[in-house]
């Protein structure tokens, strides 16, 4: 997609502007269905989700992700002059010669000129490796990958808006009067034909053509152009299609048009669409109200596979509330709650009870939004690396605050929370694009065996990084307290968890393995994941010798056993950084520099936890 | 120690569990096909009533579509400046005069007027001159363009005896084998 496709001067010209917008109620027009990176979702989320993708933020100042989508395919001409697109690289604005402006946004306007210039740049740009790419390049590639998606998107619908063209008279009776490319398409043999006269009587010369003869090749020029820029525009799949069973079910209005997928149910529903930009265009609010209505209603009919609308409002809940940043805010508070009186010296034992009540609503919250994804997506929530984060760090805090309530001690529920919290914050970081509901290959999707080996697997990580941060507390403890008590509580909690994620992870691995036994006929493959997850296992199974057999002191095992959230790094998404094997939908760009800067710190924290726990050992 | 065996038996279960359930729930879905070549032509949609329509044949009488109940209707769309049209003609002809007493085949064309149709109908040298066979002029494209959106030629939508639309043909790179396994497929039905 990273050809440049912003020549729009064509339907600039020929669609005009509409009137200014009231306030547009969307109600039914935000779950009207479209189809969009593999997924059927409501026209909202795919709203919000290019509109980020574009502009970095959901949401423009005062004008919502629906409100900008409507102007952008209903009205382009104005849509050209809305700042959207965002540019905070300097050197990139330089380039371009462009003023820096407060928001860091420029309208496509501002930009299209200046985009062109750089065409040039982007041919070479895209006969280089990715890897080679410096960060303004990937800049200006993703301007104009986002300059294409808006162009797309501002075209999606000239097949049916209203077009600013003078016919010649012999034609107008033949056509309504509202003019559109669907509406001109029924004379194209015509004026093509006629336009062949003229060329063979008077040549290319538009100087010698009289006024008829002009607005013949003009409309003629016009619909040409026309098809030209709605060929291949996919972006907007709104029509469902009923031809072919085996085919993809959802069209643009382009596609139906260009690739035969016209049908009598088609021609109404883009009546219909139709209607919707007259309404959005005449700034007329009741009839966008009704045949927005009206579409939805059609498209549901149409579309033979069925929608549930409740999942479509679960998905615009989960969109518009974001909950991940209500846990972390509810886990922040928690720990703070938690934290609090160890700082001050006062009786805060009032705070002390606020805790748990942030922690389990916090908990609460996260396991109805990883619910949620699974409805949403209809698919286990550990299909990506993204979410296998978001899943991880709720088996952090869920175990964090079982073993609290077991074992009477605020630590390994401030040690899950912390954790879980860490985690979610770095989860954005391996979301792949703007879409948080990413769709993934359909093998992941189907199997028990897989579900639950993935499952397994993050479980066991995530048990993993909880006895590690056991580990950390526990030498803390022993290094700078004097508490023994608490140290032998902890030092317990920890040998209890390793053995658990012991537990979980070769389940998972074998269950992993009976699956790849079953899919790709053989159990074991030395795949780079696999390895990753045979590490661990051997890990925790020396950590488990070493101890009881009494090879390792109490401070070596403590000091391995914190050392396990290098190893569950390296195996969970440090393999991904090879890019081969057959674990493929794991793979990540752009980490690499956060997993050294992680394992480094991490390595430099153990050691001194480590010398300074076993200094103590030794003095007492 | 007790409570941790229970725990990760616990955990073990809950995990099986969500799985199974996830599984079983996703039992009935079909993986969604983003992309797949064209569909052989036996493969057939489901039933679809065809719009209403009428329209004016060669022989000057008025027609409408319901005249055609219990007949397997081949609805091809097609102008005579549209060569791949009249590549599939043939296949249609052949079709039309096998299945005489089963198939009504009814072309609208494109022309841009019924003496450019009618002239090159009478140019080709198979007889169009059948009961079942109606060829029709759509000058003002209702038919064609607005009724069923057909914007690139040709395009064919065969229709079976209960006048729902069952498949639509994109193109003219088909063989007869494929049509004939449709329209027996619609006999046998």
């Amino acid at each position: 997609m990273r050809i440049l496709l912003y020549v729009i001067t064509c339907l600039m010209l020929t669609i005009p502007s509409a009137q200014a917008q009231e306030k547009l109620n969307h109600h039914a027009f935000k779950n009207i269905p479209i189809t969009h990176n593999g997924r059927t979702k409501p026209i909202d989320s795919f709203a919000r989700m290019t509109l980020k993708q574009i502009s970095g933020q959901e949401k423009l100042k005062t004008v919502s992700a629906l409100d900008w989508l409507a102007l952008t395919i209903f009205d382009p001409r104005n849509a050209a002059n809305m700042a959207v697109f965002k540019i905070e690289s300097k050197a990139l604005q330089t380039k371009l010669s462009i003023e820096r402006n407060e928001q860091g946004l420029y309208s496509f306007s501002q930009l299209q000129k200046n985009l062109n210039t750089t065409s040039a740049d982007i041919e070479t740009l895209l006969q280089k490796e990715d890897s080679t790419l410096t960060s303004d390049e990937r800049t200006l590639l993703q301007l104009h990958e986002n300059a294409a998606t808006l162009t797309l998107l501002m075209r999606s619908f000239s097949a049916i808006l209203p077009l600013n063209i003078q016919l010649p008279k012999k034609y107008q009776d033949q056509l309504q009067d509202r003019l559109s490319f669907t509406e001109l398409a029924r004379i194209e043999k015509q004026l093509e034909e006629d336009l062949n006269l003229i060329l063979e009587n008077k040549g290319q010369d538009p100087s010698k053509y009289t006024p008829e003869e002009l607005s013949i090749a003009q409309a003629s020029f016009h619909i040409q152009a026309l098809r030209t820029g709605g060929t291949n525009n996919n972006i907007l799949r709104i029509i469902p299609t009923n031809w072919d069973n085996t085919k993809d079910k959802w069209a643009s209005p382009w596609a139906v048009l260009l690739n035969g997928e016209g049908s009598p149910e088609t021609a109404f529903l883009m009546s219909q669409w139709s209607d919707l930009a007259d309404a959005y265009r005449n700034g007329d609010t009741q009839t966008w109200e009704i045949v927005s209505k009206e579409i939805l209603g059609e498209t549901l009919i149409q579309n033979e596979q069925q929608i549930e609308l409740r999942r479509f409002t679960v998905e615009r809940l989960y969109q518009t509330y974001k909950p991940y940043n209500w846990i972390l805010g509810l886990y922040g508070f928690a720990l703070i709650f938690m934290s609090l009186p160890l700082i001050h010296k006062r009786d805060l034992s009032l705070l002390k009870t606020y805790a748990p009540i942030a922690a389990i609503a916090g908990i609460s919250l996260h396991i109805i939004s990883i619910l949620a994804r699974t409805y949403i997506l209809e698919r286990p929530p550990v299909g990506t690396l993204y979410e296998s984060v978001l899943f991880v760090s709720l088996i952090c805090s869920v175990m964090g605050f079982i073993i609290n309530t077991q074992r009477k001690n605020a630590i390994p529920m401030a040690v899950g929370l912390l954790s879980a919290l860490s985690l979610l914050l770095i989860a954005p970081a391996f979301q792949s694009g703007a879409d948080n509901l990413e769709v993934l290959i359909a093998v992941l999707n189907t199997n028990f065996w897989l579900t639950t080996h993935v499952l397994c697997i993050t479980a066991g990580y995530a048990v993993c990084i909880l006895a590690a941060c056991f580990a950390h507390a526990a030498l803390y403890i022993q290094a700078f307290k004097n508490d023994k008590k608490l140290w032998k509580k902890i030092q317990k909690s920890t040998y209890h968890t390793s053995l658990s994620a012991l537990l979980l992870t070769a389940i998972g691995t074998i269950l992993g393995g009976i699956w790849a036994d079953q899919s790709w006929g053989r159990f074991w493959g030395w795949d780079p994941k696999e390895n990753g997850a045979l590490l661990v296992v051997l890990w925790l199974i020396w950590l488990q010798h070493g101890r009881i057999t009494n090879h390792l002191s109490t401070t070596t095992f403590l000091s391995l056993t914190a050392a396990l959230n290098i190893i569950v790094a390296v195996s969970w998404f440090g393999v991904n950084l090879l890019n081969t094997g057959l674990h493929s939908y794991g793979f990540t760009d752009g980490i690499v520099t956060g997993l050294i800067t992680f394992c480094t710190l991490q390595f430099a924290l153990i050691a001194w936890l480590h010398i300074s726990a076993h200094r103590k050992e030794q003095k007492t | 120690m007790k409570n941790s065996i229970l725990l990760n038996i616990a955990i073990m279960l809950g995990i099986a569990f969500f799985g199974y359930a996830v599984t079983l729930s996703l039992e009935n879905q079909k993986p969604k096909i983003i992309t797949q070549p064209d569909a052989p032509l036996e493969e057939i949609a489901e039933d679809r009533m065809v719009p209403s329509f009428t329209f004016t044949a060669t022989d000057g009488k008025e027609y409408s579509i319901r005249d055609f109940k219990d007949k397997i209707i081949i609805l091809n769309f097609w102008a005579s400046w549209c060569p791949p049209c009249i590549k599939e003609f043939p296949h249609f002809l052949k079709a039309a005069k096998l299945y005489k007493n089963e198939i009504v085949f009814i072309g609208i064309s494109s022309d841009l007027s019924q003496g450019k149709m009618t002239g090159f109908l009478n140019k080709l040298k198979t007889s169009f001159e059948q009961p079942n066979i109606f060829m029709a002029l759509d000058k003002d494209q209702n038919i064609t363009k607005n009724l069923f959106q057909t914007y690139r030629l040709p395009e064919t939508i065969i229709i079976d005896q209960n006048q729902n639309m069952r498949k639509k043909i994109i193109g003219a790179d088909w063989t007869y084998t494929n049509l004939d396994q449709q329209i027996q497929t619609l006999i046998k039905n």
